[in-house]
């Protein structure tokens, strides 16, 4: 097992606040996760060193350009309005302390899509923010159904999104950290760093749901069809800025 | 003239960032908070984006000392 899944796991993931069916069905869900994060890692690791071996300072632009994409319309637009959405006026009360996670979860992606454009410019990649909108490179991702069902899947139920924070967030977690320990380049930092703490937040909104919400087999269901969904090979990854393959 | 963020009432909303016509306005680097700065060189000191600051007192309009022109 890489190092950096191992430290993350001994930090982040087996810590416990509580225990309970919640905490139960997540460390069993984590034992499924546990080889397509080590390989994310690998990959980050492996893409990172490529990257400066490359011997030109244009995979800085190639991994702003997908962040861009990923973390703008992707994150902000799609993902974001559907887990809020996802909660029911009925049902406000029962997740308020979700809502409000969510809602930090939208200033942060915006932010996000900010920070790749800051890479751009303060490289001199571009002069202006708006010239992004003219490029393909930056709003487009080859994942599967982009604006489709199965993207909005995670999200139908108001703990789905338990399973994709938890598998999606931790991965977003260790590229960093994978692509942190290979890269010293003060812009690649800069991206990286800046929304480090942000990633892990969001990890560890999903470990919260599904240990504090989790706890019959009606409600871990949902979580677990994401879980069986997100599992899949052909499933999203992180976006190149953080370390995955798109 | 310049401009100039003042952090600690700033709410990095960036606004100002949005509107600076000069693109002088960035995320501050590796700052895991989100605040802004206004890149001295970059800033014409035009105070557009003034008007649209909601925090008051955040963007602060200064004369650059003269042996730093």
């Amino acid at each position: 097992m890489q190092p950096i899944l191992r430290d993350f796991l001994d930090k982040w993931v087996y810590p416990t606040g509580f225990t309970g069916p919640g905490v139960e069905f997540r460390l069993r869900q984590t034992e499924r996760c546990l080889p397509l994060w080590d390989r994310l890692v690998t990959q980050a690791i492996e893409f990172a060193e490529k990257d400066l071996k490359s011997g030109s300072d244009e995979y800085k632009a190639v991994r702003a350009r997908a962040g861009y994409a990923a973390e703008g319309p992707f994150m902000s637009l799609k993902q974001m309005s559907t887990q809020i959405l996802s909660v029911e006026i009925d049902e406000q009360p029962k997740y308020i302390d979700l809502q409000r996670m969510r809602a930090r979860q939208i200033w942060d992606e915006v932010k996000h899509g900010q920070l790749h454009a800051d890479v751009l410019l303060r490289g001199g990649f571009i002069k202006r923010e708006e010239e992004l909108m003219d490029d393909s490179r930056a709003n487009t991702q080859p994942k599967l159904s982009y604006f489709g069902m199965t993207a909005m899947f995670p999200h139908i139920h108001p703990l789905a999104r338990a399973g994709q924070h938890y598998y999606n967030e931790s991965m977003a977690c260790l590229g960093i950290a994978a692509t942190l320990s290979i890269i010293d380049d003060d812009l690649v930092r800069h991206q990286l760093h800046s929304q480090k703490a942000e990633e892990l937040m969001h990890f560890m909104e999903g470990k919260y749901q599904i240990d504090a919400y989790a706890l019959t087999p009606e409600d871990q269901k949902p979580i677990q069809e994401v879980f069986d969904f997100l599992l899949r090979p052909w499933a999203p990854q992180p976006s190149r800025a953080l370390g995955g393959s798109q | 003239m310049k401009v100039r963020i003042v952090e600690n009432l700033c709410i990095a909303c960036g606004l100002c960032r949005e509107v600076c016509p000069e693109r002088a306005v960035h995320p501050k680097m590796q700052d895991i908070h989100h605040m802004y700065e206004v890149i001295e060189h970059e800033c014409t000191g035009c105070g557009d984006c003034l008007p649209y600051c909601p925090e008051p007192g955040a963007l602060k309009q200064y004369e650059q000392p003269v042996f730093a022109r």
